[in-house]
């Protein structure tokens, strides 16, 4: 849940990257942090294993300006995407405010990316979230790789509810903000409080 | 005494560096000391992500402890995290103490107050967060892409 301060007038959110191992939540990070810290007064956490792929979770926060009055600040987060590391996954997804489904577009990660959209409903459930009322958007990422599934396949098979979706190339920013945007939108405009 | 002037008085009495509470998703809830915002929230999410995994451990040898601390120190520097309640943690960092045992020791009767009852106004928070539900009134009605990209403005 989100943290208001009415005092300092400033909204802190939580974001979580999702998606199977590989899909580019990190890169996804490693771009909004390229974009937006250029001066690196604030530096892109990353627990890594020895080959660089994600042990614990990446974190960058993510200050930005005011809307209406409110300072906005996001932190975002990604989880480990290899299913040993379900542990670690429960564990990011506690106070959660909005997710980003990252899925591999190629034909052959279509089976990792259901696992690991059944496994994130799995562990909302568990959590005692609804994913259907969760502020949730998909990112169909890697579209610059051969073999990759259309898109009205891959909604079809993933997004049966038409949630937003974003095409992306994490890599070269391609949809990247456009991404986090979404999702940024979804989670203010279902944010709820009282002073 | 406040919570905020307890927080104070652990930077001031015991030297510790920064002095962060913590929820246990890794929001924070108040802070007092020298950090940069920024480092702050790297610390508090580092400390909730050891918070989160050393739970799973306690869980795991079993104990019947309802309290437990996570210590990280090397020689004179280091960070304690201590349980105020349920939901929240301290996480004091310390640097160039002679005696971080002594110092830990000493947290003790800080962290008693800060676990007193907390439906006790007086010995709440002066800078609480007000709110963190998904009840009550919308914040942001009709927000516009203009807005969003004048947010972000990057």
């Amino acid at each position: 849940m989100s943290f208001i301060n009415y005092n300092s007038k400033e909204i802190n959110c939580k974001i979580v990257y999702f998606g199977p191992s590989m899909s580019g939540k990190t890169a996804n990070l490693q771009y909004i942090y390229a974009r937006t810290h250029p001066d690196a007064d604030v530096d892109l956490l990353s627990l890594n294993t020895e080959n660089e792929r994600t042990l614990f979770f990446d974190f960058l926060p993510l200050a930005l300006g005011t809307l209406r009055g409110y300072h906005i600040r996001f932190h975002l987060y990604t989880v480990p995407g290899q299913s040993y590391y379900d542990s670690s996954r429960k564990l990011i997804l506690r106070g959660v405010d909005g997710i980003v489904f990252v899925c591999d577009s190629q034909v052959t990660k279509m089976e990792a990316n259901l696992e690991s959209l059944k496994n994130l409903a799995d562990n909302l459930d568990e959590q005692g979230y609804d994913i259907e009322k969760i502020p949730f958007i998909f990112q169909f990422n890697k579209r610059d790789m051969p073999n990759i599934c259309p898109v009205e396949e891959m909604n079809k098979t993933l997004n049966p509810r038409g949630l937003p979706h974003f095409e992306a190339v994490s890599t070269t920013g391609v949809g990247v903000l456009e991404t986090l945007k979404g999702i940024s939108k979804k989670i203010l405009q279902d944010l709820k409080g009282s002073e | 005494m406040n919570k905020d002037e307890v927080l104070a008085q652990i930077v001031d009495q015991l030297a510790t560096t920064s002095v962060l509470v913590i929820a246990t998703d890794g929001h924070i809830v108040a802070r007092a000391g020298s950090f940069s915002k920024n480092e702050d929230e790297k610390l508090a999410a580092l400390s909730s992500g050891i918070l989160s995994a050393s739970n799973s451990l306690i869980n795991l040898i079993n104990t019947n402890q309802d309290q437990y601390k996570v210590v990280c120190s090397q020689s004179d520097r280091g960070v304690v995290l201590e349980q105020i309640s349920k939901k929240e943690w301290l996480v004091a960092l310390y640097n160039g103490v002679e005696n971080p045992g002594e110092l830990r020791m000493q947290l003790g009767k800080y962290l008693r107050i800060l676990r007193s009852d907390s439906s006790d106004k007086s010995l709440s928070f002066s800078e609480p967060i007000n709110s963190r539900t998904n009840e009550g009134q919308t914040f942001f009605e009709n927000i516009s892409d203009e807005e969003i990209d004048e947010l972000f403005n990057i």
